[in-house]
């Protein structure tokens, strides 16, 4: 990514829409989202210093390490679970697998609680009061400046994540 | 650990030469007197399912990984695996599921030779009789067993590199000498590994990713059924009388 030493003021649709107005937006989006909604997601950061992991850099249950975890105000979509067979040619062993858990965050939410989303990152969404399932970071979406993901072209505003779920023998918080 | 320390004791001693001949034919026999067990395709079935689970068997993490005999009705697939599965009655990796094909070749267990034709029947044993007068024999005799070849797909489920290490080492292990054997009723048979391949679920970044490893097995088996068995008795001791009338007034003498 290339930073420019010097900073370039954007100018773009200055006419009508200025940073002020760029602000505003945002926070009536979060007003709706993280006051109105209230969708809470987990997000277990792995300390990948401290994970113990074997020679292919994989961690069995329990060796991954997570930093303290963070609340992160979302609008989650969850696919619906798919109901699949292991053995696909022979169609038996069934599987109901979850489907992708995607959210949509805005950036300024991270930077308040001053934390990055990597891939490989662990989400918990409580699904009932007792029960959490996890997924895995596959997309942070950090890549949020196409025409969809920012106010009028102007600049980026949220990211849209992408997580697929993992087993229980991979990551659960416990 | 000191020198010299045995990891296993061997309580009975091994039978050697005639004895183990006599030993293998008698396991044969077993408990179905002077013939052969019959053996189906469901024996074979089940002594290989025992045979993944023996020979195969890995552990990791200090757990056994489960072997799964996977066939299409839906109830006896929860039947078999509702022990190692989650709250949403998944099952839990690794695991390794056996499938039989359904279709049964004809067989290569005489080298592709086929059976001599005609049915015939062929002596297998000669059991001796007595009708409380008489002493006979009776001669055994079984059909010539028809061979054929089952295909099964052994696969495992993981996903970690480190557990496919595990179970590639002890597949490469049992069958270094090409061939590994099952002994369904007693009769041994071979089964050779033709093909390993991939069908790991790991090229979709935005999925649930995991390892499959398929092994398959071909078994050169034979069906050999006790219906046709055949019991005829054979020759008895046979009493020649002879009966000898001498008359008194002829003279003999020359």
């Amino acid at each position: 990514m290339a930073k420019p030493n010097k900073i370039v003021p954007i100018n773009r649709i200055n006419k009508f829409f200025s940073q002020e107005d760029f602000e505003l937006e945002i926070e009536m989006g979060r007003e709706s989202l993280e006051g109105d909604g209230n969708f809470i997601v987990i997000l277990y950061r792995v300390d990948r210093e401290l994970t113990v992991t074997d020679q292919y850099g994989e961690a069995r249950k329990g060796e991954v390490v997570y930093k303290v975890p963070v609340e992160l105000s979302v609008m989650p979509i969850i696919d619906e679970a798919e109901n699949m067979t292991f053995n696909s040619g022979a169609g038996s062993l069934r599987d109901l697998q979850d489907g992708n858990l995607k959210f949509v965050i805005y950036q300024a939410h991270l930077k308040e609680l001053d934390v990055e989303l990597t891939f490989g990152d662990y989400i918990g969404y409580p699904v009932t009061e007792t029960e959490v399932r996890f997924f895995s970071i596959a997309n942070d979406g950090i890549k949020n400046y196409d025409n969809e993901h920012t106010i009028m072209g102007y600049k980026g505003v949220y990211q849209v994540v992408t997580c697929a779920p993992v087993d229980e023998n991979e990551f659960t918080s416990e | 650990m000191p020198k010299g320390f045995r990891k296993q004791l061997k309580l009975t001693s091994q039978k050697v030469g005639v004895s183990r001949r006599e030993e293998l034919l008698h396991n044969i026999s077993d408990d179905n007197g002077f013939l052969p067990q019959g053996v189906h395709i469901k024996d074979m079935d089940a002594s290989f399912v025992e045979f993944v689970k023996d020979e195969l068997k890995i552990e990791i993490d200090g757990e056994t990984v489960p072997v799964i005999f996977l066939t299409i009705q839906r109830y006896a697939d929860f039947t078999k695996t509702w022990k190692f599965t989650d709250d949403y009655k998944n099952i839990k990796m690794p695991f390794i599921t056996v499938v039989r094909n359904p279709d049964i070749q004809k067989g290569t267990n005489y080298a592709g030779l086929g059976n001599i034709p005609g049915h015939h029947h062929w002596s297998y044993y000669k059991v001796p009789t007595n009708d409380g007068a008489r002493l006979g024999m009776d001669i055994y005799k079984i059909p010539q067993p028809t061979s054929v070849d089952i295909t099964y797909e052994v696969r495992f489920f993981s996903n970690k590199m480190s557990d496919v290490n595990v179970i590639h080492n002890k597949v490469q292990r049992t069958f270094n000498a090409i061939q590994a054997y099952i002994y369904p009723k007693g009769h041994f048979m071979p089964v050779t590994l033709p093909t390993i391949s991939d069908e790991s679920n790991i090229e979709d970044f935005e999925n649930r990713r995991f390892y499959v490893q398929t092994f398959e097995m071909l078994l050169a088996g034979y069906i050999l059924d006790e219906e046709d068995f055949v019991v005829e008795p054979s020759i008895n001791r046979t009493m020649i009388m002879n009966e000898i009338e001498i008359d008194p007034n002829k003279d003999t003498r020359k």
